[in-house]
């Protein structure tokens, strides 16, 4: 103990020379533009910063990487909370309670509050860290293939406090999202499930256009259809709001703690990543939060401060599995892992012995980028702030072209955008039909998970793991945490079976959607029947449940005057249900909301036919500008000029830093000459 | 003089310049690429193998090509390689500005999963392999150890990704030729997830790169804790110079064409292609850039110092190779695909 606290202490040492420090420094500059830029996630960034390293010693490579991977989950809080987009998938949760907030004007506050919470996250992550590393390989190696599924497991019934107050929306959404989870080569047999005859969908649906489209997309319809600045009405309470931010983080500290602790213990489980742990941490915060059934979801700052807090704990504990055994936790992980490799440094026993100085280096940075990060945040929050202000017919089409661009991470092909809007389109009528999304999200993250460690604990120990202790007792805690809210439902929901009345069809939004979800489960059961045994026995379980569960939602939304269980249709008109944001479009009628909602997704999905016929940036460039001058009546020169500017921005970020390899367009197919000037081609 | 002379001497003077620079720079090459980019494609994300090679071969091969232009990796992952193969194919510009490092597995997964491949193997300009990529079956010599002939007799967990991936390939064909009792368990997310299953006992061994061994685990291989049990490839890769390959072990003819065809992705290795139609004239210089950066000994420094092999193939010797084993009889090729499953 004594020689890791002398080893803490000189890594300390070695990182405070002007250099290092200076590496962290524009690690962390680095980290932040690329969080806030959503098409510059963190690996696109940590792979462009690797070969700088090639030529330091291994603990200035450690410094500036480790800066710029704490720095990410704090630059991606600002498009969060502002636009209602997430900067990485890490952080969508944050969407949840920080976006509404903006939009009632106290986005000083929210941000404050996640800086804040996402700096004492990055510090217990750290610690955890440090203190665990030592001592971490025989915990990790405990969890085999069934822990880990009963982790899963447990982690999906968080689906039900999830879903707010419409439970069995909540529970088709997660079906819907564990069916989603199933596309792709299946690993047993080989079979291509749901992949439609394309190399896109061979490795899946990836994440990232899904958690845009779910989340971003429906927030800037409703800026479509609202016609105004995020932030209405409200007078910008920025330095203000940022401090009592800071003090709402101060008052719950026990949260704050609790999601850091949860997050980085998650992260130690290889393949529980980013895309979960924030809900984890916001589902737990449902759970033990007074009162946060009813107010989460409507900006509760309570909510930011628990998401943030794990996503920014996460990074320690990830490190822990990459350090210790060389297995990356996540995708970033993975190119620090080769940044060690290229260091001639082999992840394992070593990084406790040999290198235990550079495992502390690793520590330090972390820490030192941590606290870097929030101050810098934290000083330019309020020039980003004002951004909410700014008139729709601006902000729209810049922060569209940014999810085009970000949703184009997942695999750089036509297929991100496609998968985009599909799920934009289902993200805003599960919106308006009052269906909760997260679930959604954590049933397309777990189901491959638990398909997979299922399928590995049956293959490998036959059915005896199913009497070990740890599997029983997460499975009984699976269990009661289902059960608990089922049964505190009952009294309301038998006094509602006798309220209920059933009526003539009624035709609406929710109905349509349930019958459509519905439609997509007898479909899929279609398809996996020719499928061998181990490639159906999950998508077909799943297909079956959805089907029972779709069909009966759709009755209850058609045919009573009960909309489902807990909720009635004048709650819904009142209220709206919990995990939703805030529906509200004041006094708009119902057909002029269509109608802006149609010409918005007119709109999308014409960029994405332009762009087929030119080519991607030379469309969203052209259709930023188009859409300025015809759907927001700016002038000329205003248009010109903010499109040139897009157009700048993409040139240099996405043509000469990151050279990304943009999608072949129709004109270049029929002008191969094209390419040799350009690759937007 | 008026302005529209000064306008006119201007012009001239420019054209002149341009000739003049061009006639001092004859060479043709170097006139196509000075001032262009080369774009490398990368068959996975970044971080892994095949990036760190794509990596290092983009810092050095500008310095070899005529008018030394600037080489800037692009990862390309999906569909088991198959993306960026399909791309470099398909799409990429077929003038030597675009070149793509590939699957060594590619003709493999091509024979099984046909859906997949876009593309003729045959077709592409083949500029060369750095190194090639033996394959070696490694299993853990604890509580027991374990040999070849332990591993027929008694059953072995195998961890495996998926069904087409080479982790589970090569065990699966010992099971079918060589009379093993591995049982090969499939899903698991990497390589990396199967390490650590090894180490927490879940399970005993894996298929997996030789380099990828020296890489992750040495210490695992000098304290004698793995035992490699088969490698693939033609020849005995020097470091496992007592380990026995597929295709010694196989005992007849025809189990030794299926033996051979699985060898190829260890003699492709880390294998460079340009797209198809390439004017020869640049594919000569591609080839020799790519020659001449193998031999370059800085390069070879780099690669060493990290553990990285070089031991290169010409694209001359690779384009025969891959005619060769296109030319493998579909009777053989149907033979793989059943033993293997498929």
């Amino acid at each position: 103990m004594v020689n890791v606290l002398h080893e803490a202490a000189s890594a300390l040492d070695v990182l405070f020379t002007p250099l290092r420090m200076g590496l962290l420094l524009s690690g962390v500059l680095f980290g932040l533009m690329a969080g806030v830029i959503p098409g510059l996630g963190g690996i696109a960034a940590l792979a462009l910063l690797l070969p700088f390293t090639f030529g330091m010693d291994p603990y200035s490579a450690m410094a500036i990487l480790m800066g710029l991977a704490a720095a990410i989950s704090h630059g991606d809080v600002i498009p969060a909370v502002l636009f209602g987009m997430p900067g990485t998938v890490g952080c969508a949760a944050t969407v949840m309670d920080g976006y509404p907030m903006a939009k009632r004007g106290e986005a000083g506050r929210a941000l404050g509050a996640a800086f804040s919470s996402s700096l004492i996250g990055g510090l217990i992550g750290a610690i955890i860290l440090g203190f665990t590393i030592p001592i971490i390989s025989p915990i990790v190696l405990f969890f085999q293939s069934p822990e880990l599924l009963a982790v899963c497991v447990f982690g999906m019934t968080l689906a039900a406090s999830l879903s707010g107050n419409a439970p069995m929306k909540g529970v088709v959404a997660a079906l819907l999202g564990l069916l989603l989870s199933m596309v792709g080569e299946d690993s047993q047999s080989g079979t291509l499930r749901f992949t439609v005859g394309t190399l896109y969908l061979w490795n899946g649906i990836p994440i990232v256009p899904v958690a845009l489209g779910i989340f971003a997309v429906p927030e800037l319809c409703d800026i479509m259809i609202n016609r105004r600045a995020i932030a209405r009405d409200a007078r910008l309470d920025l330095t203000k709001g940022q401090w009592q931010g800071w003090k709402d983080s101060a008052s719950h500290w026990s949260l704050v703690v609790r999601t850091g602790a949860l997050g980085a213990v998650c992260a130690m489980v290889p393949g529980i990543g980013a895309p979960v742990i924030d809900w984890i941490a916001y589902g737990h915060a449902i759970k033990t939060e007074k009162g946060a059934a009813q107010s989460f979801g409507k900006g509760d700052v309570r909510g930011v401060i628990a998401a943030e807090s794990s996503t920014n704990a996460r990074e320690g504990g990830s490190l822990v599995t990459t350090i210790a055994f060389g297995v990356p936790g996540q995708p970033s992980m993975a190119i620090l892992l080769g940044a060690f490799l290229i260091q001639g440094i082999v992840p394992g026993p070593d990084m406790l012995t040999k290198h235990l100085d550079l495992t502390y280096t690793i520590v330090w940075s972390l820490t030192l980028a941590n606290v870097f990060g929030t101050l810098i945040c934290f000083g330019l929050a309020n020039q980003f702030a004002r951004l909410s202000t700014l008139r729709y017919s601006l902000l729209l089409p810049i922060v569209m072209t940014l999810v085009y661009i970000g949703a184009f991470e997942g695999q750089h092909s036509w297929g991100d955008i496609v998968a985009l809007l599909i799920f934009g389109t289902a993200g805003w009528v599960m919106k308006r039909a009052g269906w909760p999304r997260p679930p959604l999200v954590l049933g397309f993250v777990l189901g491959k998970l638990i398909e997979r460690y299922m399928f590995i604990s049956v293959e490998r120990y036959g059915w005896d793991w199913l009497t070990d202790w740890f599997v029983l007792l997460m499975f009984a805690a699976s269990i009661l945490s289902v059960a608990r809210p089922l049964l505190s439902l009952r009294g309301e929901r038998l006094w509602q079976l006798r309220a209920l009345s059933f009526g003539r069809p009624a035709i609406s939004v929710a109905s349509i959607f349930a019958s459509f979800v519905l439609v997509i489960f007898v479909c899929s059961l279609g398809i996996e029947w020719s499928w061998p045994f181990a490639a159906k026995l999950m998508p077909e379980t799943v297909s079956l449940f959805g089907i029972v569960f779709a069909a009966s939602l759709f009755a209850s939304e058609t045919f009573s005057r009960r909309i489902s269980i807990g909720e009635t249709r004048r709650e819904r008109t009142t209220e709206p249900p919990g995990m939703d944001g805030e529906i509200g479009y004041g006094d708009l009628a119902d057909r002029e909301i269509y109608l802006r909602a149609l010409k918005y997704f007119i709109w999308i999905y014409g960029v994405l036919l332009i762009s087929v016929l030119i080519g991607f940036v030379p469309a969203l460039v052209l259709s930023a500008l188009l859409f300025m001058r015809w759907q927001g009546s700016e002038r000329w020169p205003i248009a010109l000029a903010v499109s040139f500017g897009l157009f700048a921005f993409l040139w240099l970020v996405f043509d000469h830093l990151v050279h990304e390899a943009w999608p072949p367009s129709l004109a270049g197919n029929i002008f191969p000459q094209l390419r040799t000037y350009s690759p937007w081609f | 003089m008026s302005p529209y002379r000064v306008y006119k001497l201007f012009i001239l003077w420019f054209f002149a310049a341009i000739i003049g620079v061009a006639a001092a720079n004859a060479d043709p090459a170097a006139d196509f690429y000075s001032g262009r980019q080369v774009t490398l494609i990368v068959p996975t994300g970044p971080g892994g193998g095949y990036s760190l090679y794509g990596q290092f071969l983009g810092r050095y091969l500008g310095k070899h090509i005529p008018g030394n232009p600037t080489v800037v990796v692009q990862n390309m992952p999906g569909g088991g390689g198959n993306v960026a193969a399909d791309d470099l194919y398909n799409v990429a510009p077929n003038n030597g500005t675009t070149i793509a490092s590939l699957f060594s597995t590619m003709t493999v997964t091509q024979a099984l999963q046909p859906s997949g491949a876009h593309f003729d193997a045959t077709k592409f300009g083949w500029i060369g392999s750095i190194a090639p990529m033996v394959n070696a079956v490694g299993v853990m010599q604890k509580p027991s150890p374990i040999s070849l002939e332990d591993a027929k007799t008694k059953p072995l967990v195998i961890g495996a990704t998926g069904k087409s991936a080479d982790l589970y390939i090569y065990p699966r064909i010992m099971n079918a030729l060589l009379g093993t009792k591995f049982k090969i368990v499939l899903g698991y997310d990497s390589s990396g997830a199967i390490l650590l299953a090894m180490q927490s006992g879940e399970v005993s061994g894996m298929a997996m790169g030789l380099e990828i061994w020296d890489a992750l685990r040495p210490d695992w291989i000098k304290r004698k804790e793995i035992a490699f049990i088969a490698q693939t490839g033609v020849k005995r890769d020097p470091q496992l110079a007592d380990v026995p390959t597929l295709l010694e072990l196989a005992s007849t003819p025809q189990d030794k064409q299926v033996m051979t065809f699985l060898a190829s992705p260890a003699v492709l290795g880390r294998v460079i292609a340009a797209p198809p139609g390439l004017p020869p004239e640049r594919l000569a210089t591609l080839r020799k850039a790519f020659n001449e950066t193998m031999n370059d000994p800085e390069f070879r420094n780099t690669l060493t110092a990290r553990g990285l092999g070089i031991d290169p193939t010409s694209g001359i010797e690779i384009a025969k190779f891959i005619e060769q084993s296109s030319a493998t009889p579909t009777a053989v090729l149907d033979r793989t695909k059943t033993l293997l499953g498929f």
